[in-house]
């Protein structure tokens, strides 16, 4: 193929043929074209920048070091989607075993261990990058959807933001069409609860 | 009415533009329905606000970072074609005359070819020819090389010697080569060393 091809109006399957002969401009152009779509769909789920950009980054890389194993049954939308979410379900469960008791340690026995064992937490202050990720995230609709289940939040970002079928998330998400259906539908139930008291 | 109200996942199905064996009579039911329709438009509410929610970016280095890390592999075949491609001419004229070229060779090459088949003795010749003077222009040049390099008496002294001669002092003059190779490197690295 010609290096000279226009790259930005090239279908994903020819772009990931291209990156697969080694053009170095068709990873570049996969990464332009999905870097914020996913992006913003881990940002959403771990709500915080820093590692949002972390577990993206690890999406990407890992996408691209294997395109060798894409295989042009699926929608490359799809796969990346995948391993985006699977990277911040992981990195959600991981943060989630790694969370300390601020009780102190659960061996403890008399009153004076769980004091010297517990955490204490000084008041903190908002930092200026934490400040303007609560006003990028801080609308009542991002609120809400920071309260629902992390599966719930990709399914809902997949259908509304990035417009996918139930089918294309069912794929992408490993999970059975009539699972989809209803974490979408129990998704948008809890979002209209949360935006209808954040009103009252 | 002739129809009940909608169900919850109904106004789902209709919001997602779910198309079943009842939508039909779900839609009629719609139409005529004023408490069906102002819940399905609060419901649709919803999906406009979801769907018209940004797309957050990473900071501006995000693509540098990752390209970084991801290794850009070229396999062999596209590697070799792309070398051919480089050697095919941009322009029309240009590739036109090239290919005639090409043709002019190949046919000439075949005519060679088809000529020393049928005169095997005369080719034969013509090669012994050709061999004697590639040998003597090789041996011409070595010859000329040694002689600007260690002089004319070293050169005759080394042809004096016969064969086995030429090869002691061809080993000698390898050996000093691989030394003074293997001392760079010594040297070299020692260098690195230190300046790590």
């Amino acid at each position: 193929m010609a290096p000279f091809l226009d790259l930005v109006n090239l279908p994903d399957a020819d772009l990931v043929a291209l990156a697969q002969q080694g053009r170095e401009a068709a990873y570049r152009e996969i990464l332009r074209r999905y870097e914020r779509p996913v992006f913003s769909l881990i940002f959403r789920m771990v709500r915080d920048r820093e590692t949002a950009e972390d577990l993206a980054q690890d999406s990407f890389i890992k996408v691209l070091n294997h395109i060798d194993r894409y295989r042009p049954e699926f929608k490359l939308s799809s796969w990346l989607f995948k391993i985006a979410n699977n990277v911040a379900i992981d990195h959600l469960r991981k943060r989630h075993v790694d969370t300390i008791s601020m009780d102190g340690s659960p061996h403890a026995r008399t009153a004076a261990e769980i004091e010297a064992t517990s955490i204490e937490i000084a008041a903190k202050q908002e930092t200026a990058l934490e400040e303007m990720e609560n006003k990028e995230l801080g609308s009542a609709i991002e609120r809400a959807i920071s309260q629902l289940r992390p599966e719930y939040k990709a399914c809902i970002m997949l259908r509304h933001v990035e417009g996918r079928s139930y089918e294309e998330i069912a794929t992408t998400l490993d999970l059975p069409l009539g699972t989809v259906k209803t974490y979408i539908h129990r998704a948008r139930h809890q979002l209209r609860d949360a935006l209808e008291s954040t009103r009252e | 009415m002739e129809h009940r109200h909608l169900l919850p996942d109904e106004f789902e199905d209709i919001i997602d533009g779910e198309v079943g064996e009842n939508t039909p009579a779900l839609r009629a039911h719609l139409d005529q329905c004023d408490e069906c329709k102002a819940e399905l438009a609060k419901r649709s509410e919803l999906s406009t606000t979801l769907e018209h929610l940004a797309h957050h970016g990473p900071a501006p280095l995000f693509s540098y970072r990752v390209m970084s890390q991801v290794q850009v592999f070229e396999p062999w075949h596209v590697a070799l074609r792309d070398s051919v491609r480089r050697l095919v001419p941009r322009t029309q004229t240009a590739r036109w005359i090239a290919g005639m070229t090409a043709v002019m060779v190949a046919t000439l090459m075949t005519v060679a070819g088809i000529w020393a088949a049928l005169n095997t003795e005369s080719a034969w010749l013509f090669a012994e020819v050709g061999v004697k003077r590639v040998r003597a222009g090789v041996l011409g040049s070595i010859k000329g090389v040694l002689e600007t390099v260690f002089g004319r008496d070293a050169l005759n002294a080394l042809e004096g010697t016969g064969m086995m001669g030429t090869l002691i002092a061809a080993s000698i003059v390898i050996g000093v080569i691989l030394v003074a190779a293997i001392g760079f490197r010594v040297v070299a690295l020692a260098s690195r060393r230190r300046r790590s």
